[in-house]
């Protein structure tokens, strides 16, 4: 019994209360930075500490779910998660949470976890032992190598990221690894290519407390990203000047707390940010000295389309290119009135103030998604808002560590760690080297990416597929990936087809698995993330998981090692060793493929330190893991001062921050395309959709998120308040489409498009409030799968899908009503 | 029965944010702190988990209250009985598997501050 458990209930309650308020009242006051705070057990305590008041030990953690990286405090009693604080410590946060953190202890408790591997069998599951499941995976794989894929996600942790890139790459010599991070920001990575020449973004969270302006295009921060836009909220409320404006096709939580608002047609936010450049140019505001001394032109080139860095322009042809976007030209095209064209080409004309802008899904889902990613970089660039604090455009991610595992670690098909890609020799020889590989291994060739790689797996083998067998690890492809139809649902009737599931609960990807893995999830399992602001962030394991779940890096390197006992020749290094080779500090091997013996070593520790040497490549670097054992996240690049202490750097590029740039150059691009340390302004015309609503299909289909639940709900639906509260997904329609076709809040709908149809009951004037002409419907319910409607059109250079608009129409579904929670 | 700490942002407008004072301090689940300026810290003490989150829907929809924050809760006196999402998934292969094996203790021990058993 603890010593809490003997205490009388009220006066422990009284306890808990009062160091609620406490850790309220300091959040409250802002005396989180550099302030000593007087907390009985949240602050002024070392990371790992034991409070005998409640019988409960604190440890920091990350939040699990999106990319903000919000730090938390895990209380542990007992082997069980019962509690968890906003991290006061925490740059990013700030000692806040949004409604999902708060509830992230509970995640790991679904009375439905899995606990055991289960082969299919005929129609049903059976239990297996792991090492039977394991010798099922290596000899799928031992069967046809090169047509085998591996799928994660932004959830992998940056070791195990890590892990299953140097088996697929460095060991299986193929490139058949991709991530969901592929549906979500590929976009905003190809963006940062065309105009830096290197991914991530320049600026950091601390733009949202130095900006005059806070732009947010097809973004809804207060509900996907709502500690960051509380930092600005606050700033308001405090009586500083902060213009806020969205620039949506659907009001939102946010839109309240807004300014202004600028509804536009979809897709047609490539014509106001080409607007905004008209203005720049025609009102001679733009910034002549930030543009002549840092910039060029850029635009496609039409003898080769594919070509994504395109060829120069001169300002001459870039001005008269952007000539036609008049105000009322740009009005036309997108809705948006004239005054306000005007007015953002004035706020970007003004030299006294600061303009960051903000995007995340809606400007990456977009079958232009890389084309509008690098217009919003370039009028940044073109006004010479860039570089300052509170200058910037900065992309958000959705996954924790989309740009820590995928973006970093490279667990893309066509990348390496680091920023390196496959199909630059030098880049392979680097990388082979560093894993003590034969040269050669690493295939020059990218592997599909993730719409081609399920399009493969649905494809029987004699209509030319290349993919038999997929092992899907830390992600829900089966309700998120578009056009499910296509794209997922085919795999049911082919029979040469294997499917592969890793994962802590069921999910619509696990409905057709042929095997399920149980996996150990966040603080069941060391970890680092990476979030959206380059920041590098680590937890220590705090409890089990549940039976016989295991660590999904455990299960990559114990494949490997089977593979290797087959008789698989990459699964050795040039020393002949496995290419997992695990010592420990007296040079002896730990099998670490044996689960029994995984934890005798810090494995992220060693994979980490493997990790390392690619980051400096490309100006990443990263410091050694235990400075992250110590910090709250440290935002690369990371270099080593003199003294041997290790600094971050918040903004890149600029001469005041950054340890990379030439002193005397104020800014440098040091990895401009163009090879001169300058970045590019591209000019990318507006470009209309693949597919627009029609007599047929009137309706624009408009797809995302709730702030209740993370992507497909596979966590967040196993909270019971969160269930709760948003049970299942609606439709959201304008009050006038509703009235035109005779429905009312609570009835039933079909949304219907070319590719699919699904009943579900109408929100009107709820949360979220479409444009007329358009439904919303989130994506996190999966007994509603929207995705069997959306289309799987992509962008052409980010191989990103659209999910942000399709055609549909919306017809009443029968006589019957629901009631909803809410609705 | 969660005990949570919250930070509110009240609106600059006197009006509101009277109101939303005066309703807060109405609230019996409601326990207010000393605002700082615009910041209201608040302790939430609730019978169950889901009044718990009624009252941040109710926050949510209180005019003068801008903007909801949470800081920290404490589960360790709450019953986790969530309920599980509806298997209605059309393509379900089969019948469903038996997925609540009993947990089964592993040995693998939390692993402490060096990230391995200690």
């Amino acid at each position: 019994m603890s010593a809490t458990d003997a205490r009388p209930s009220t006066d422990r309650r009284a306890f808990l209360k009062a160091s609620a308020m406490a850790a309220a009242t300091a959040v409250a006051a802002g005396t989180t930075r550099g302030a000593r705070i007087s907390l009985p057990i949240l602050d002024d305590q070392p990371d790992t500490a034991h409070d005998p008041n409640t019988g409960v030990t604190w440890n920091k953690g990350i939040c699990r779910f999106c990319g903000t990286g919000c730090h938390v405090r895990v209380g542990v009693r007992d082997g069980r998660v019962v509690a968890i604080a906003g991290d006061l410590k925490a740059e990013v946060n700030r000692g806040l949470l949004c409604v999902k953190g708060y509830h992230v202890g509970k995640i790991l408790y679904g009375e439905d976890r899995l606990t055991r591997p289960l082969l299919r069998q005929g129609d049903g599951y059976v239990p297996i032992e792991w090492d039977e499941a394991i010798d099922i995976i290596a000899r799928k794989i031992m069967e046809a190598p090169e047509r085998f894929g591996f799928y994660g996600s932004g959830q992998w942790t940056i070791p195990e990221g890590f892990a299953a890139n140097k088996f697929m790459k460095g060991g299986l010599g193929s490139n058949n690894i991709d991530g969901n991070p592929r549906l979500c920001m590929s976009s905003a990575v190809t963006g940062f290519l065309s105009t830096y020449g290197v991914d991530e973004p320049a600026g950091c969270y601390d733009d949202l407390d130095e900006c005059d302006v806070l732009i947010m295009w097809g973004n809804n921060p207060a509900e996907m990203h709502p500690v960051l836009f509380s930092r600005v909220v606050d700033r308001r409320t405090k009586g500083e000047e902060v213009t806020l404006i969205d620039i949506g096709t659907r009001r939102t939580r946010t839109t309240d707390l807004c300014q202004h608002y600028l509804e536009f047609k979809p897709q047609t936010d490539m014509a106001i940010a080409n607007g905004i450049a008209h203005l720049l140019i025609k009102n001679r505001t733009y910034d002549e000295g930030f543009v002549s001394r840092h910039c060029h032109f850029r635009q496609m080139d039409p003898e080769a389309p594919d070509r994504m860095l395109g060829k120069p322009m001169s300002f001459e042809e870039y001005a008269a290119a952007v000539e036609e976007y008049t105000p009322e030209r740009v009005e036309e095209l997108s809705g948006v009135p004239a005054d306000k064209i005007r007015m953002l080409g004035e706020l970007f004309g003004r030299r006294d103030i600061r303009i960051t802008s903000l995007w995340c899904m809606g400007m990456n889902q977009h079958t232009r998604g890389t084309a509008i990613n690098c217009l919003v970089h370039g009028i940044h660039l073109l006004s010479g808002h860039f570089g300052r604090p509170g200058d910037a455009p900065t992309s958000l991610t959705g996954q924790p560590s989309a740009c820590g595992t995928v973006r970093e670690v490279g667990t893309l098909s066509h990348q390496l760690p680091g920023g390196l890609v496959v199909t630059n020799e030098e880049y392979r020889h680097k990388a082979e080297d560093l894993w003590n590989i034969p040269r050669g291994r690493i295939s020059a060739t990218p592997g599909p990416h993730t719409v081609a790689m399920f399009e493969q797996l649905c494809t029987p083998r004699e209509q030319g597929s290349g993919i038999d067998t997929v092992w899907v690890q830390v992600t829900n492809p089966g309700q998120t990936l578009p056009n499910l139809h296509k794209l997922f649902n085919g795999k049911a009737e082919l029979k040469e087809k294997f499917l592969i599931v890793s994962d802590v609960y069921p999910t619509a990807t696990t409905q057709l698995a042929d095997l399920i893995l149980p996996s150990a999830m966040w603080v069941e399992k060391n970890g680092m993330y990476g979030n959206s602001e380059r920041r590098t962030q680590h937890w220590f394991k705090m409890v089990d998981p549940p039976g016989d779940a295991r660590d999904d890096c455990w299960q990559t390197i114990a494949v490997a090692h089977r593979l290797m006992e087959l008789g698989h020749p990459g699964m050795k290094g040039k020393d002949g060793k496995f290419i997992f080779h695990t010592t420990d500090a007296d040079g002896n091997e730990v099998p670490i493929w044996k689960w029994e013996h995984y934890y005798d070593t810090n494995v992220d520790e060693r994979l980490f330190e493997e990790y390392r040497p690619f980051t400096r490549f490309k100006q990443k670097d990263l410091a050694p893991y235990q400075e992250y054992v110590k910090a709250r996240g440290l935002r690369w690049p990371v270099v080593e001062q003199p003294d041997g202490s290790w600094r971050e750097t918040r903004f890149r590029f600029v001469e005041f921050d950054d340890p990379y740039v030439k002193p005397g150059s104020e800014i440098q691009f040091y990895h401009s395309i163009t090879k001169d340390d300058r970045a590019m302004i591209w000019f990318r015309p507006y470009e209309p959709p693949p597919e627009v609503p029609d007599e047929e299909y009137p309706f624009w289909l408009n797809t995302g998120r709730v702030i209740e639940h993370w992507h497909s709900g596979t966590m967040t639906r196993r909270v019971a308040e969160l269930h709760r509260a948003i049970p299942r997904a609606y439709a959201e329609l304008h009050p006038d489409d509703a009235r035109d076709l005779g429905i009312h809040r609570g009835d039933m709908v079909r949304v219907e498009s070319r590719r699919g149809s699904i009943d579900l009951p109408v929100w009107i004037n709820g949360r979220g409030k479409p444009a007329r002409g358009q439904v919303f419907v989130p994506f996190f319910d999966e007994t509603k799968l929207i995705n069997e409607v959306t289309l799987d059109a992509y962008d052409p250079f980010s191989r990103q899908p659209d999910y942000k608009k399709c055609a549909v129409r919306v017809t009443a579904a029968g006589d019957h009503r629901v009631t909803r929670g809410g609705a | 029965m969660p005990i949570s700490g919250l930070v509110l942002t009240l609106s600059s407008e006197s009006r509101l944010r009277d109101a939303a004072l005066r309703a807060l301090s109405d609230h019996r689940s409601i326990e207010p702190g000393n605002a700082e300026r615009n910041r209201l810290p608040i302790v939430v003490d609730t019978p169950t988990s889901y009044d718990d989150k009624g009252v941040w829907e109710w926050l949510h929809e209180l005019p003068g209250v801008l903007f909801v924050d949470l800081v920290c809760t404490d589960n360790s006196e709450d019953e986790i009985t969530p309920e599980l999402p509806s298997p209605e998934i059309p393509r379900s292969p089969g019948p469903a598997p038996s997925w609540n094996e009993s947990h089964s203790h592993n040995d693998n021990a939390p692993a402490g501050r060096t990230g391995k058993r200690p």
